[in-house]
């Protein structure tokens, strides 16, 4: 028996080999070739005019001429559209940017993630989409990680049958089923929208004061470029609260007022920002999510001074609700700010992103 | 290894287990890990399950270093990852062509470390095997085998239900090794906010072969397309510069053959309330 089985993994074993020496044949050697450097050298220069190698590119308009099988991160219940409402999937597309952020990890993140879905919007202009759905984001650093990392957006091409291609395809992170959900409501998912912001204070100068309960030290809390805006210590730091020397150095019950008042400040900022991208896009509504918020002390060295930092990202779907018209919606909307409201997610899963930090 | 039987492949105890779950005397009482909901619609869409069958390969992945400073696919991790995959596949469908299914769902395809060798991966391909209750043999996938899936019973319903049926899961992966930036360049980008292009022309081409991969595998066996695809990228204790991008889906083709067409449910719109 023993022999038998030996003889069956060897037989696999065989089977096995034969499948990767095909794959192998087409893989390239260890060294590179001629071929290989030049696509590469391709690939470096046609990156910056946000343009794809030709090959690449070719592959992509024979997959959306249906010359090449279609790749679909949709689940077979979205194959069923094709039959009730003509959306077929064209093929899968990403964009991927490896970014360095250096003087700013909120705008740093914000520049790649918008990099990454031009690149995205480029693939799926080549395969003459009519929108990408299921688009999803994701990031991923090099071992230790560091200052940069690699931001990918994922999504599926779909086509409708027989209709003008549009220049920029319909966007959004919902799947093909969703977004039927939606025509047929006249909700229309234009576009993607992303919102970041962050700020900081540092601590008062009264650090290390921390004499017991009830110290009246004076910390300053400062917010970047604006200021003393929680003022000289007094009413907001009873306790000497977040001291450089301890951070909560009094007995009493409170609330922290300057983390929250940091906290609301950032989250609102990245709200409003949210809002004006789905403006600028000319949406109604946004289907964000709470996104990633982040509040951190940092050491004196790389700012000068110890303090408190807190970042927050946010990501939707814009919505444009096609019984407005463009009048309507400045007049009925006049005080709103800027006509955009934003709704909550109600969708299974709770982020649209995953990050590693 | 696709035209020999099953008899001669497989290990007695495996053969043992399996006997009997397609002869309907009491001994053949199936197993499967399907979910409730799951084994109803499997049965609705007329099949019945008769056996859960799994393959397993655990592998050494060979050495190779990558050019320091370049860019470039590390083939030999590339080859081992698809042939411990292709034999952990295989043979899980070749228990279920000894039980003469039409076809396995639910395949789940995992890659484990081995906390003591940090050269071993462990492939492991399980699923549930199915057999039409009508006896057509026009569900089997390419060549005459059970085909593949890693679809639930909920998804292999609904894609009968869509006119398509499933083939062959199909893999699309590379291993690459990304270059390391100069001391110089590093330093340069300090305290700046600016794209590392050669790390991202890395993952492009990694992608770009990847992708390719998996369209051609779908395309040998005829697809017409591939649905629920997921991509990853993955370092199973390479050296931090080398990443796994792998992508897996379950390729399909419409349902020409008129004898096993699905009567089609006529698709309505729900409104989920649980959050």
């Amino acid at each position: 028996m023993l022999d038998r089985f030996k003889k069956a993994i060897e037989d696999l074993g065989d089977a096995a080999k034969a499948i990767s020496h095909t794959v192998g044949s087409q893989m390239s050697p260890g060294q590179l070739d001629e071929a290989e450097v030049a696509l590469q050298n391709e690939w470096l220069a046609v990156l910056p005019q946000s343009r794809l190698p030709k090959q690449v590119e070719q592959r992509l308009v024979d997959t959306g001429a249906k010359r090449l099988p279609w790749i679909s991160t949709q689940k077979p219940i979205e194959l069923t559209l094709a039959q009730s409402h003509g959306l077929r999937p064209l093929g899968m597309v990403n964009g991927t940017c490896w970014y360095h952020y250096g003087y700013s990890w909120t705008d740093g993140h914000k520049i790649a993630w918008d990099t990454a879905l031009y690149r995205l919007i480029y693939e799926a202009q080549l395969m003459k989409a009519h929108a990408v759905v299921d688009i999803k984001f994701s990031n991923k650093a090099l071992g230790q990680g560091g200052s940069e990392m690699d931001y990918m957006v994922t999504g599926t091409a779909l086509g409708l049958n027989s209709s003008t291609v549009p220049t920029v395809p319909v966007l959004t992170t919902v799947s093909a089923m969703e977004f039927v959900r939606l025509l047929e409501v006249n909700l229309v998912p234009i576009g993607i929208a992303i919102g970041a912001a962050y700020d900081y204070m540092y601590y008062g100068f009264g650090g290390g004061m921390n004499t017991g309960f009830g110290n009246q030290n004076y910390n300053q809390w400062n917010t970047f470029g604006s200021g003393n805006v929680f003022g000289q210590g007094g009413i907001l730091n009873q306790g000497g609260i977040l001291n450089q020397g301890g951070m909560f150095g009094s007995f009493y019950n409170q609330e922290v007022v300057p983390l929250s008042n940091l906290a609301n400040k950032v989250k609102n900022s990245a709200i409003s920002q949210l809002k004006m991208a789905a403006m600028q896009q000319k949406g109604n509504y946004v289907l964000g999510n709470d996104g990633i918020f982040q509040i951190m002390p940092f050491d004196g060295q790389a700012m000068g001074q110890s303090g408190v930092l807190a970042r927050q990202i946010t990501m939707g779907t814009v919505l444009q609700d096609t019984n407005k018209s463009k009048n309507q919606l400045n007049t009925k909307h006049n005080g709103n700010i800027l006509g955009i409201k934003a709704v909550l997610d109600l969708s299974d899963t709770s982020s649209l992103i995953q990050i590693n930090v | 290894m696709t035209d020999q039987s099953g008899d001669n492949v497989l290990p007695e105890g495996a053969l043992d287990r399996l006997k009997g779950t397609v002869t309907g005397d009491h001994r053949g009482i199936f197993t499967s890990d399907l979910s409730v909901n799951e084994f109803l619609l499997v049965r609705e869409a007329g099949f019945e399950p008769v056996a859960l069958v799994m393959g397993s390969c655990i592998y050494h992945v060979g050495i190779q270093y990558g050019k320091w400073s370049q860019n470039q696919e590390m083939d030999v991790l590339s080859q081992a990852m698809y042939s411990a995959r292709e034999a952990a596949m295989s043979r899980m469908r070749q228990e279920a062509a000894d039980v003469k299914a039409d076809g396995i769902v639910g395949v789940r395809l995992e890659v484990k470390l081995l906390p003591w060798d940090t050269n071993l991966l462990e492939f492991i391909a399980i699923g549930t095997a199915i057999v039409h209750s009508s006896g057509s043999q026009a569900f089997k996938g390419p060549n005459g085998q059970p085909f593949t899936s890693d679809l639930s019973g909920q998804d292999f319903w609904t894609l009968l239900q869509s006119g398509h049926r499933p083939l062959e899961m199909v893999m699309g992966s590379c291993v690459y090794h990304i270059a390391h930036q100069g001391t110089m360049r590093s330093l340069g980008n300090i305290g700046k906010n600016t794209e590392i292009a050669i790390f991202s022309q890395a993952l492009y081409s990694a992608r770009e072969l990847a992708m390719d991969r998996m369209q051609k595998e779908a395309m040998s066996v005829n697809a017409e397309g591939v649905t629920g695809v997921v991509v990853h990228e993955k370092n199973y204790n390479w050296d931090s510069h080398v990443i796994e991008f792998f992508a897996i889906g379950t390729a399909v083709v419409p349902i020409n053959d008129e004898s096993i067409s699905p009567e089609l449910a006529k698709p309505q719109v729900v409104l989920s309330v649980n959050g």
